[in-house]
C-alpha cells in the first residue's frame, strides 16, 4: 500500500473512530430531546396504568431499549413476601415493563437479584418470577458468587471496585425498577439502595459506610437507562422486610426518571407524606449527588406530574 | 414356581423403587422437597418404634404384622440399608466366579446378635438413645446418603448446570465438618466389606432391628420351608442364600436369619422342595427357639417398663450453645428421640441444619444442630418438623413454629459497626422477621444502633448471619429448652387522606 493511501484510510478510521466513539453522546443529547421532561410522576391507578401513562410521556420505551438489544430489568425481589406485603416490586409492573420491552425489539429480558431470603421463595412468593416469565423474560439466578464478576468502580469514593452480576455485565441495557420502603439501615431504599441487589458482598457494605458505598456502587459506568419507582403500594415502617400488612400503605404512585439520584429524591418527597422523612437523613442520595450521579434539586429538572 | 417368581420379581422392583425414593430425597439437590417422598421415611421400624410413644401406633403393629405373617419381608423390601445390600451383592458377583458367588451355611452368631439387642434396648430404655442411633439401618442409610451421596448429586446437578446454565442453577456445595463424614464412611465400609463377602451378614449379627424381627419371624405365618421327600440336598437353595441361614444337609432353614428375599424358592427349580408355605402354629424348625424368644421379649417389655419409670426430664445439658432446629422442644427430647437420619437436613433450603459433633455433648454426636454461619432459618419454612419420622422434631404447623424460640439474640455494641465506626448499617435490623431487633436513634448525626426485645427473638439467625462485624456484634445462642416467643407488634397505621405528589 502507498504511503498517502495509507494515510488516507488511517485518517478515515480515525474520523469513523470518532464519530462511533460520539455516537453515544449525540443519541443521548437526542434522547433528552425527544423526552420532553426529566422525571415522571404519576398517581392514581394500576400499577400498569400508571407506567403506560408515564412512559409515554417520556417518549415510549423505545426511547430507551432499541431493536435487538439485551436487556436485564432489575427489580427487588430481596425477600420471601407477598406482594400485597409490599417488600417486593409489584409483579404487575415487571410484567408491564418486560412486555413493553419486547414489543420494543428487545432480543431477551433478563430478570435477576441477589435475595436476601432464601432466593427461590423470594422468587416464587413475590411472584415476580411467575409474572415475568408469564411476560416473556428470562429468570437469572442471583444466589451463587459464580454468577458474579469483578468490576471496578473508579469513580468510587471508598468502594472501588465490587463483584457484579454477570447479567449486568453482559446486557445493553438496564431498567432498575425498585419499591418504595422504609429502611431500618440505611433510611430508605429506593432506587440508589435497590443497586445492592446487583453485587455479591453485601456485607462487605454494610461494614465500611453503607451509605458511602451505596453511593460507590451507583457510579458504575453502566448505568440503568430508567429507574421506575414503584409506589403503588409503599412500606412506611419496619422495612425493608415489614412484619405485617399493617406496614403497608397504598401510594398508588409511580416515579420514572433516567436520573437516579433525582428520582429518589422526589419518591423521598413522596414518602414524607406518610412518614417523616429528609433527603439528608437517607444520606446515600446527597452522597450521589456529590458524585454527580444526578440531582436532588428537584426545582432545577423538568418534572411533568400526571393524575389518573 | 411361577408365582414364587412373581413374587420375588415383585420384592425386586418394589424395593428397588423404594431405594431409589430414599437417595433421592436424602441427596437430590433441591430446595422444595416432594411431599410424598417424606412419606418414605416412615415406613421404617426405628422412627416408627420412637414416634410411637408420642404419636400413632399405626406404622409400628404394621410393620409387626407384616413380619408376624410373611417374615423379614421388612429386611428386603422397606429397609434401604438391607436393599442397598443386595444392591452391592449383585455389584460383587460381577467380580466373582460363578463358584465364588455361592452363600454357604453359616451358624450365626447368635451370642452378639441378642447381646447387641438386648444392650441397645436396654440403653435406650435408660436413656440412652446413641447405641440406636449407632445401629438403626434406616438413620445409617440416611447419613451415608446425606454424607457420601450427596456429593455426586451436587456433581451432576452443577453438570447438568454447565450444559444448560439457563435451566439448571449452580449449587456450590460445601464438605462441612469432617467429623461428620467419620459415621457414615465407617458404615459404608462395614456394610458393603460385609455384604460382598458374606450377604446379610451385618444384618444377621449387628443390626438389632434384623435381629428383634428375628424373633418374630421364627413363628411367621408364611415361611420357607424344605420338604424332606422331595429335596435331594443339592445345596441349590443354601448358595442363593444371602442370610446363609439353609442348612441344605440338615434340611433345615433358620427363619430367624431368612429375610424373605424369596432367592431359595427360584433356585430350587426342579422339585420345588423350598416352598413358602402357610405353616401358622407350627414350631420354629431351628434350635434355639422358644426360649430365645421368651428371654428376648420379657427383656424388651422390661425395657418398655423401664423406659417409663427413668426420668430423663432434669438430665444437665452440655452445652448451652447449641441450636436445636424448632420442633426440638429440647436438647433432651432431641437427644431421646432423634436417630440422626439427616432427614431433616435433606430438606432445609437454607442447609443450615447440620450434623453436630459435641453439641449436644459425645452422646449426641452426629445430631441436628443449626449453624448461622452460611444461612439463616426462613420464617416462612418449617420443612424440617414435617419429616421427621420419630418425631424428634414435632410437626408444627408453619403458624406455631414462627413463635418457637429456639435460641436468643445476644448484642455486643461494642462491636457493633454503627458506633464502632458511626455509619449506618441496619443489616441485622433488614433481616429480623419479627423485629425483636430494631434500630434506635443515638449521638446527634442522624445515626442508629440495633437493640433487642427478647420476648420477641424466635433466634432465627437472621442478624447473626448478615451481621458484618468482626467479631459478629449480634449472635444466636441456643436454648436447651425452647420457649415461646410473643407474637410479634402489629403497629397500627392511621393512613393519609389527599395523598399528593409531596414536591
Amino acid at each position: 500500500m502507498e504511503r498517502r493511501n495509507f494515510l488516507k484510510t488511517a485518517v478515515a478510521g480515525a474520523i469513523a473512530g470518532t464519530i462511533q466513539l460520539n455516537n453515544t453522546t449525540l443519541f443521548s443529547k437526542e434522547r433528552s430531546q425527544e423526552a420532553d421532561y426529566d422525571l415522571i410522576a404519576v398517581l392514581g391507578g394500576t400499577s400498569a396504568e400508571m407506567y403506560a401513562r408515564a412512559i409515554e410521556a417520556m417518549g415510549g420505551i423505545s426511547n430507551y431499549v432499541k431493536k435487538g438489544q439485551r436487556v436485564v430489568v432489575k427489580p427487588n425481589i430481596g425477600w420471601d413476601r407477598l406482594p400485597e406485603e409490599a417488600a417486593n416490586t409489584n409483579p404487575e409492573l415487571v410484567a408491564a415493563i418486560v412486555k413493553d420491552c419486547l414489543i420494543a425489539g428487545a432480543l431477551e429480558v433478563i430478570i435477576f437479584d441477589n435475595t436476601c431470603d432464601e432466593w427461590q421463595a423470594c422468587y416464587k412468593n413475590s411472584g415476580i418470577e411467575a409474572a415475568a416469565k408469564a411476560a416473556g423474560a428470562k429468570i437469572a439466578y442471583g444466589h451463587e458468587e459464580k454468577y458474579y464478576k469483578d468490576a471496578l468502580l473508579p469513580q468510587a469514593v471508598r468502594m472501588k471496585k465490587a463483584k457484579i452480576h454477570e447479567a449486568i455485565i453482559n446486557c445493553d441495557v438496564w431498567i432498575n425498577v425498585p419499591i418504595l420502603k422504609n429502611h431500618g439501615g440505611a433510611k430508605m431504599t429506593i432506587a440508589m439502595k435497590n443497586y445492592m441487589g446487583i453485587v455479591w458482598d453485601r456485607r462487605y457494605m454494610h461494614a465500611n459506610d453503607l451509605q458511602q458505598c451505596i453511593a460507590d456502587l451507583v457510579t458504575y459506568p453502566k448505568r440503568p437507562v430508567l429507574n421506575i419507582v414503584d409506589a403503588y403500594r409503599i412500606m412506611t415502617q419496619n422495612g425493608p422486610k415489614g412484619k405485617s400488612l399493617e406496614d403497608v400503605q397504598m401510594g398508588n404512585a409511580l416515579f420514572i426518571s433516567p436520573d437516579i439520584v433525582a428520582v429518589d429524591s422526589a419518591a423521598i418527597e413522596f414518602f414524607n407524606q406518610f412518614k417523616k422523612m429528609t433527603i439528608q437523613d437517607a444520606s446515600h442520595v446527597a452522597k450521589g449527588e456529590e458524585l454527580q450521579l444526578g440531582t436532588t434539586k428537584l426545582k432545577d429538572i423538568k418534572i411533568k406530574r400526571i393524575r389518573i | 414356581m411361577l408365582m414364587f417368581l412373581v413374587i420375588k420379581r415383585f420384592r425386586v422392583v418394589f424395593s428397588l423403587i423404594l431405594l431409589s425414593g430414599f437417595i433421592w430425597y436424602f441427596g437430590a439437590v433441591r430446595v422444595q422437597v416432594e411431599q410424598g417422598l417424606s412419606l418414605l421415611l416412615h415406613t421404617q421400624f426405628v422412627p416408627a418404634l420412637l414416634s410411637s410413644l408420642g404419636a400413632s401406633l399405626l406404622v409400628l403393629v404394621a410393620i409387626l404384622l407384616l413380619t408376624l405373617l410373611f417374615g423379614r419381608l421388612n429386611c428386603s423390601l422397606l429397609c434401604p440399608l438391607g436393599v442397598f445390600q443386595d444392591v452391592v451383592i449383585r455389584i460383587s458377583n460381577l467380580f466373582k466366579t460363578k463358584k465364588q458367588r455361592r452363600f454357604r451355611y453359616t451358624k450365626g452368631v447368635f451370642w452378639l446378635r441378642y447381646s447387641i439387642l438386648t444392650l441397645t434396648a436396654l440403653l435406650w430404655a435408660v436413656g440412652f438413645t446413641w447405641p440406636l442411633l449407632l445401629l438403626d439401618p434406616y438413620s445409617n442409610f440416611g447419613r451415608m446418603a446425606s454424607s457420601l451421596f450427596k456429593p455426586v448429586f451436587y456433581a451432576c446437578h452443577n453438570g447438568l448446570h454447565y450444559l444448560w446454565p439457563d435451566t439448571y442453577y449452580f449449587q456450590s456445595y460445601s464438605v462441612g465438618s469432617l467429623l461428620g463424614w467419620i459415621l457414615p464412611i465407617a458404615i459404608f465400609v462395614t456394610v458393603v466389606g460385609m455384604s460382598a463377602f458374606r450377604g446379610r451378614l451385618f444384618c444377621n449379627t449387628i443390626c438389632p432391628v434384623g435381629s428383634f424381627m428375628g424373633l418374630i419371624s421364627k413363628y411367621a405365618a408364611f415361611r420357607p420351608l424344605i420338604d424332606n421327600s422331595g429335596c435331594n440336598r443339592c445345596g441349590r437353595c443354601s448358595f442363593v442364600c444371602k442370610a446363609e441361614c439353609i442348612d441344605s444337609k440338615g434340611q433345615q432353614i433358620d427363619h430367624s436369619r431368612c429375610v424373605s428375599c424369596f432367592n431359595c424358592l427360584i433356585a430350587c427349580n426342579e422339585k420345588q422342595a423350598v416352598r413358602y408355605v402357610f405353616c401358622w402354629k407350627r414350631p420354629a424348625t431351628h434350635p434355639s427357639n422358644r426360649r430365645h424368644f421368651i428371654t428376648s421379649l420379657s427383656g424388651l417389655a422390661g425395657t418398655v417398663a423401664l423406659y417409663r419409670f427413668v426420668d430423663t426430664k432434669n438430665h444437665q445439658v452440655s452445652n448451652r450453645q447449641t441450636i436445636a432446629p424448632a420442633g426440638a422442644r429440647s436438647h433432651e427430647h432431641l437427644k431421646r428421640f432423634c436417630t440422626a437420619c439427616q432427614a431433616c437436613v435433606a430438606v432445609c433450603p437454607t442447609r443450615i441444619i447440620q450434623p453436630t459433633f459435641r453439641g449436644y455433648g459425645l452422646d449426641g454426636w452426629m445430631l441436628p444442630a443449626i449453624n448461622y454461619q452460611n444461612g439463616f432459618c426462613t420464617y416462612n419454612c418449617n420443612r424440617c418438623s414435617q419429616v421427621c419420622p420419630s418425631l424428634a422434631l414435632e410437626r408444627v404447623p408453619l403458624e406455631e413454629k414462627k413463635l418457637i424460640r429456639i435460641g436468643k439474640a445476644r448484642l455486643t455494641l461494642k462491636h457493633c459497626i454503627a458506633l464502632k465506626d458511626q455509619t449506618d448499617c441496619g443489616a441485622c435490623d433488614e433481616h429480623c422477621p419479627t423485629k425483636a431487633v430494631h434500630m434506635v436513634p443515638f449521638g446527634t448525626q442522624g445515626l442508629r444502633k440495633p437493640v433487642v426485645d427478647d420476648e420477641y427473638c424466635i433466634g432465627c439467625g437472621g442478624c447473626e448471619y448478615i451481621c458484618p462485624a468482626t467479631p459478629k456484634a449480634i449472635v444466636v445462642e441456643g436454648l436447651p429448652i425452647h420457649e415461646r416467643a410473643l407474637p410479634p407488634v402489629v403497629e397500627e397505621q392511621h393512613g393519609i387522606e389527599d395523598i399528593d405528589f409531596g414536591f
